[in-house]
């Protein structure tokens, strides 16, 4: 069963995919569905002996480009639509071990070039709202392979945390002229304390606002709205930043850090989203090297995070760890 | 070097055996082209599913 239920309440799209369940949990490392198809081995996701990024239309799908018809019946309080849409996994390397930040600056610039090329592609698509990008690292935050990758879903609508970041850009843009995203960046670069790498053309900070103890944001200096405006040098200048900063991060607590990094960017609705400014948002689910950060009832039952921490130390414990960067 | 940077994207796109789209992106600053394998015997026990 798959398909998108409509919350009236919060008035936003629920995906049930029902499939899900039986997918592949942990395997053994020589059993990695990621891994490429060796001579004479288990035949994985992928048939070659060795690639360098391969994307994929994930076989366990939330969102499929011809759904089936949706189980239940709609009424006029619950609208019911086909899961449409796709997904897509990414896997950034044909080694098992390693991860996005321990990958080689090259490689994780061809791995944005790649996402750049998925950007385009999947959001020409007429029925393709939103593109997706974004990567679950580790056991705490639910992964359930370990080989390096990540994932991009082409969403049939803006997904409503999105939406509520434009609305909010927009109504700046409106007032001011300016783009939100830039007087943040700008007010954190002047302010340094919540700083923790920037470079030419990137900077990386703990938000003002952080809602998780280690919350980080990555962001190229310049207005980008998407990926489709990166430039052979945001590419270089994103990589180094996202590679400065997740270096920091296993470095923090001597040990491979959790998170969910997502990217947000201009939908691909067609509309006018020039208030649009692409960045990256991880969100690491440890307050402490054992201790963990969890969604509980304030979090999950009001919708208010309760941080721990402050972001200003947070910043600064990022910025030692490892040493400097740059 | 000159494939440092700017190395021009290339791309396969096959289909796998159920319909779904797989591409291969090369990059002349890492690894050599991979070529699709031929069919891979069938595992001796149970396969992992794919990525969910």
């Amino acid at each position: 069963m798959s398909e998108l239920r409509w919350h009236p309440f919060l008035e936003q799209w629920v995906i049930t995919a029902t499939h899900r369940q039986d997918r592949t949990f942990l395997p053994p490392a020589d059993y990695c569905p990621l891994c490429p198809t060796r001579p004479g081995g288990f035949p994985t996701e992928i048939p070659a002996p060795d690639f360098d990024i391969v994307v994929f239309e994930n076989k366990f799908p939330s969102l499929q480009a011809h759904p089936p018809r949706p189980a239940v019946a709609a009424t006029p309080l619950s609208p019911v639509q086909p899961a449409r849409g796709i997904c897509e996994v990414v896997v950034y390397s044909p080694e098992h071990q390693g991860s996005l930040g321990s990958m080689p600056l090259p490689r994780i610039r061809n791995l944005l070039r790649v996402w750049k090329d998925r950007y385009l592609d999947l959001g020409a698509k007429d029925f393709v709202k939103y593109v997706f990008v974004f990567e679950n690292r580790g056991e705490a935050v639910g992964v359930t392979l370990h080989h390096p990758h990540g994932q991009i879903y082409a969403f049939p609508y803006i997904p409503p945390v999105v939406e509520k970041e434009l609305a909010a850009s927009r109504e700046h843009w409106s007032r001011t002229g300016r783009c939100l995203f830039c007087d943040v960046l700008a007010e954190e670069i002047s302010d340094g304390r919540r700083l923790v790498v920037q470079g030419d053309g990137f900077a990386a900070f703990v938000p003002f606002f952080a809602r998780w103890p280690y919350e980080t944001w990555l962001a190229p200096r310049r207005h980008i709205g998407s990926m489709a405006e990166w430039t052979e040098a945001d590419e270089e200048a994103l990589a180094a930043g996202l590679k400065d900063l997740l270096r920091k991060f296993d470095a923090l607590f001597g040990k491979p850090f959790p998170y969910v990094m997502v990217v947000h960017q201009s939908p691909t609705d067609g509309g006018d989203h020039r208030d649009c400014h692409l960045h990256f948002e991880f969100y690491p689910p440890l307050r402490s090297a054992n201790r963990m950060k969890f969604l509980a009832g304030c979090e999950s039952g009001a919708g208010s995070f309760i941080n721990d921490t402050v972001a200003e130390e947070s910043a600064a414990e990022l910025r030692r760890a490892g040493g400097e960067s740059r | 070097m000159a494939d440092e940077k700017g190395a021009p994207l290339d791309r396969q796109v096959v289909r796998m055996p159920d319909g779904r789209q797989l591409i291969y992106y090369r990059f002349a600053n890492t690894a050599p082209p991979p070529e699709p394998g031929p069919p891979a015997p069938r595992p001796s026990r149970k396969k992992p599913k794919g990525k969910g």
